[in-house]
């Protein structure tokens, strides 16, 4: 992974304003420090547990009654005399929430729940990543897709993968080198990790996926 | 190690925009389900999805008839 001083931004998020991807870890944000308090983790291993588990327990990942990630939204502000809003957002594709909008929506898709997670963990002093990357089939190394998930550092020296989608069970901790060795049904590769005062990316995984990106957009 | 100098911020990647659910998203979602043993809870919540928007509909179907016969009996009795 190769650091960078300035971090990527995004454009995308709920309203289209524009952020450092690193601002979606709200490390010293009042309501994300009210919920990680609230935890009353006692150590570093236990604020790891902690945090997954309210992750896990709290929010939910949003589906619609077709059984498809309901990614939508539509946004409307200030309304006007005649019931039409100045601001109208309109059905979009998704934007990416920051996590103390998570801790009020109670709903996301794996970049919300794994910055709402790793916020926690940064509150908590925990050494924590955001990871952004893909997922493959273990068996025949196939693009899934894209996804979002957090590791941790706990006290024993190890690093562990935090899967923060599955809900309300809390998922077992799994050692990053069996996550990205492929010793689950898929394997996670790496491609991009951040918290809120680092950001580094593999140079090459990300000449490679953007042209799968491409040729998928095309 | 490649390092920015730039004071103007790099562009967003593809690799951010694709955390937008765009490409793949159930598929992917329901192989780290299946992976950590949770794709009955998503089965399970799937169909509860599916009976509410059937109820749904009914209820619209429902209120569209009842409209209506109360729109024919209006116009009858004027």
């Amino acid at each position: 992974m190769s650091s960078s001083k300035e971090p990527p931004v995004v454009s995308f998020a709920l309203l289209g304003e524009t952020y450092y991807v690193t601002d979606f870890i709200q490390a010293s944000n009042p309501h994300m420090k009210a919920i990680a308090e609230k935890l009353g983790a006692e150590n570093n291993d236990d604020a790891i547990l902690k945090a997954l588990q309210v992750t896990c327990g709290e929010l939910l990942y949003p589906i619609n009654w077709k059984g498809s990630p309901a990614t939508e939204r539509h946004i409307q502000v200030f309304k006007w005399w005649d019931g039409f809003y100045l601001t109208d957002e309109g059905e979009k594709k998704y934007g990416w929430l920051l996590p103390n909008q998570i801790a009020v929506t109670r709903k996301g898709i794996c970049i919300d729940s794994a910055c709402f997670c790793a916020t926690l963990l940064r509150i908590l002093k925990v050494d924590a990543y955001v990871v952004l990357g893909a997922i493959l089939d273990a068996k025949t190394k196939k693009v899934l897709g894209f996804h979002a998930w957090v590791t941790a550092r706990r006290s024993d020296g190890k690093q562990y993968l935090l899967e923060t989608t599955v809900h309300p069970v809390t998922p077992p901790l799994v050692l990053i080198e069996d996550a990205y060795g492929g010793r689950l049904k898929i394997i996670y590769d790496p491609i991009i990790r951040f918290n809120e005062s680092e950001y580094a990316e593999d140079p090459e995984k990300v000449e490679k996926y953007e042209r799968i990106l491409e040729r998928h957009i095309a | 190690m490649s390092e920015s100098s730039s004071g103007t911020s790099r562009k967003p990647s593809l690799i951010l925009e694709a955390m937008t659910g765009s490409m793949s998203e159930l598929k992917k979602q329901k192989a780290i389900w299946d992976s950590f043993g949770t794709l009955e809870l998503y089965e399970k919540q799937k169909k509860e999805q599916e009976e509410l928007m059937k109820q749904l509909k009914k209820a619209r179907a429902k209120k569209a008839v009842e409209k209506r016969v109360l729109t024919k009996i209006q116009k009858k009795t004027k």
